[in-house]
């Protein structure tokens, strides 16, 4: 950071709570969430937009908070991996994402959870292709992606009909069908 | 189950092993078996079975995470998550040059910076040179 950066009062909606901090002028939006907003569920990964951790929701779009002053983001609503659940209720993607084991270490997970809860705002029904597509720019060193996919495919059949499906991992994603469909 | 069938030690030719039918609750006596109306079922049939269709428990069911509930909503605590009253903070300086050789470092300029606690160089490492037994051709730090 350079030396001598003013300090300015910065006031946003994080989460649904109204924020207001003293953050330095040249603060990034990253800093600001996990020092003094204290949302630590919002990663730092490689802090130069490469691994899609730290993507927050600003004012439902996704954007990587890591290249991104607080500055810019002044006066929005902002919201990361903590606010998406509604009280005690995880949103479907959450769900699915414990479930089907979208997420193993956990630590990419904040990140894939916003961008797949924005991209299934503007495209309820996706395939597995537009799902691939949605995530490239979020990384999983522990190559989760088949599970991450499976969850995301379970919370859309969650959202359009309203009910999950049976069961979200074995029948699409197990390499051999006649393993899972051998019962009467 | 009588006892001829049991089989001492467990060096055994392939084949000759008593192995009790799936679900039937285990070789001992004293288990339980879990689902009887699954067991029949199996019963009706020949050949392997998935313990799944036949137990009715948890094998061969996906089965989430012990902790997935703090991961997906933010809550699991990483290393970088952990905040500590009074912790320091550590950076690590680099050379500006690649390829050349350190012959002295003078880190007097950079102690007198406001908020500096303590500078470690090469030379503050107790073993200079091989610090790990699987890197016994590392320096700790430039020396």
């Amino acid at each position: 950071m350079l030396p001598g950066a003013g300090k300015e009062a910065w006031q946003a909606n994080v989460n649904g709570e109204a924020h207001e901090h003293l953050v330095d002028s040249n603060a990034i939006l990253l800093d600001v969430l996990r020092d003094q907003a204290g949302t630590l569920g919002v990663k730092r990964g490689c802090d130069m937009g490469t691994c899609g951790c730290c993507a927050v929701l600003i004012d439902g779009e996704p954007k990587l908070s890591c290249l991104c002053l607080a500055k810019e983001a002044e006066g929005t609503d902002i919201t990361t991996g903590e606010g998406l659940a509604d009280g005690h209720h995880l949103h479907p993607i959450q769900q699915c994402f414990a479930e089907a084991g979208g997420s193993q270490c956990g630590f990419c997970t904040p990140g894939f959870l916003i961008v797949c809860s924005a991209f299934m705002e503007e495209n309820p029904e996706p395939t597995r292709d537009e799902i691939k597509c949605a995530i490239e720019g979020n990384l999983c060193r522990c190559t989760g992606y088949q599970q991450i996919v499976d969850s995301v495919r379970a919370a859309s059949d969650i959202l359009t009909s309203g009910e999950p499906t049976e069961n979200p991992t074995s029948a699409k994603s197990d390499p051999d069908p006649s393993l899972s469909n051998g019962g009467d | 189950m009588s006892d001829k069938k049991r089989v001492e030690g467990y060096r055994q030719q392939s084949g000759k092993l008593h192995f009790p039918r799936p679900g039937s609750g285990g070789s001992l006596g004293t288990s339980k078996p879990r689902d009887e109306e699954a067991i029949a079922a199996s019963k009706a049939t020949e050949g392997h079975r998935h313990d799944e269709l036949i137990t009715g428990s948890t094998i061969g069911k996906p089965t989430g995470l012990v902790d997935s509930r703090w991961k997906v909503t933010g809550q699991a605590q990483y290393g970088d998550d952990i905040r500590l009253p009074g912790e320091l903070i550590g950076r690590i300086v680099r050379s500006t040059r690649h390829y050349a050789r350190i012959l002295s470092i003078d880190a007097s300029a950079a102690m007198e910076l406001p908020g500096v606690v303590a500078i470690a160089t090469g030379e503050d490492a107790p073993a200079r040179f091989g610090v790990l037994p699987v890197t016994k051709d590392e320096h700790a730090m430039a020396v």
